[in-house]
């Protein structure tokens, strides 16, 4: 049985691509705002072992998302990926260990795997 | 002032005949009209000589300095361009990033497919068409960049309108996008002005810029363009917080800004103003403080 990860980002093609890039190790669930995120986690059934979000998305940002989630499973794994934005409460999430790691864009798909096989 | 001193000297004779007569003795002016008459021609002609040289010393020292305003001000106009290239970097960034990762994620899943026979199950078109994808994106955004930042000084490009409107959009992309619903309303024929399209880059990019800074949370932006027989004209209508009466006589001035330290030189308006008459073209601006603010650009053709 795969563990399922989650994937965050308004980008659908960016979705696409970590989709197909992680779909033969991982149940992959994808979302694509942090709105449509919580809906999945709640619809879905298995057990969520980790959450990957993009940090610029319309309605709820990435750490927004990851916040709400964490005050029901904190114990969660959570990752951000951002083009730019290095913003004061990105630093203080990395300090807190609300977020694991950042992954800046353009990643690489070689680094979000092994930062994932670190924590499952 | 020396210059300008004589010369107000000099006039009076060339006033007032009879001071010019006094110049020549009465008796002699009686005896000899005929040549009294040439002595007045004479110094007439003389004076008409030195005013005509300061007049032309004097213009060429105006000319010279029109020469430096028109430099300084192809300068400033050159700085503010640069100082909003350096505010749009940052941005413009971003939205490289994401496509450049498109092309890194599509040549992933096409290697792994390769190097994986099962993995073939997909459809490696779609890992094409996500790299053009990334491709395109990147090229729109580097393709506006370049645009912008030339520097040229020549005024017999054509310019198309709709197409510098497009590239200011996309310019503006991270700043506007889930904040801004932008419509365009274009006309359907193909707009030139002739002039300098880096210049029309800059002051479009400088109206949408400050239509995007007026909405605080949530707006819309409309672009559009019409065509009349004796002019084309670009409307930007934006919904968000409008400018004061007292404000609205002072958005052409330099360095008049209500935005905060770092976010507004001042510049961009008034610049946008001078490059939009370069281009015998004006703006009439309508503002409503709570409603909104529309800028209607009229060119010539």
């Amino acid at each position: 049985m795969k563990t399922t990860i989650l994937f965050v980002d308004d980008e659908v093609i960016n979705l696409y691509v970590l989709e197909k890039r992680f779909q033969s190790d991982y149940n992959v669930i994808i979302a694509e705002s942090a709105e449509e995120a919580l809906e999945k986690i709640n619809e879905t059934k298995e057990e969520l072992r980790a959450i990957i979000s993009d940090m610029r998305m319309p309605g709820m940002d990435g750490l927004q998302f990851i916040e709400k989630v964490k005050q029901e499973k904190p114990d969660l794994p959570c990752f951000l990926l951002t083009g730019y934005d290095y913003s004061p409460k990105i630093n203080e999430a990395l300090a807190s260990k609300t977020i694991i790691h950042l992954f800046k864009k353009p990643f690489e798909y070689q680094e979000i795997y092994s930062k994932l096989k670190e924590v499952i | 002032m020396a210059i300008s001193g004589i010369s107000l000297i000099l006039m009076f004779p060339l006033t007032h005949t009879n001071y010019a007569k006094n110049l020549i003795p009465e008796a002699y002016i009686q005896t000899n009209s005929i040549l009294s008459g040439v002595w007045i021609f004479s110094i007439v002609c003389t004076l008409t000589f030195l005013f005509q040289n300061a007049i032309l010393a004097r213009n060429k020292k105006i000319a010279k300095s029109m020469n430096q305003l028109k430099d300084t001000t192809q300068r400033m106009i050159q700085s503010e361009k640069m100082a909003s290239l350096g505010m749009l970097s940052a941005g413009v960034a971003h939205e490289i990033n994401n496509p450049l990762n498109f092309i890194k994620g599509g040549v992933e899943i096409l290697e792994n497919g390769l190097k994986d026979e099962k993995a073939l199950k997909f459809d490696p078109n779609t890992s094409i068409n996500v790299i053009r994808e990334g491709l395109n994106r990147a090229t729109a955004i580097v393709s506006s960049l370049n645009h912008f930042s030339r520097s040229n000084q020549k005024m017999d490009e054509k310019c198309h309108i709709h197409e510098i409107l497009n590239n200011s959009l996309v310019m503006l992309q991270p700043r506007l996008k889930h904040k801004i619903k932008v419509q365009k309303d274009f006309d359907p024929t193909d707009l030139i002005v002739i002039g300098n399209e880096g210049k029309l880059h800059q002051a479009f990019l400088n109206i949408i810029s400050n239509a995007e800074q007026a909405i605080p949370e949530k707006g819309t932006i409309t672009v559009k363009t019409r065509n009349f027989p004796d002019k084309i004209t670009v409307e930007i209508v934006d919904d968000g917080q409008g400018i004061s009466e007292e404000n609205l006589q002072k958005i052409s001035d330099p360095f008049f800004t209500t935005k905060p330290v770092g976010k507004g030189t001042g510049l961009g308006l008034s610049i946008t103003y001078q490059i939009i008459e370069d281009h015998k073209g004006s703006i009439e601006v309508q503002s409503e403080v709570g409603k909104g603010s529309q800028f209607i650009l009229s060119f010539a053709v």
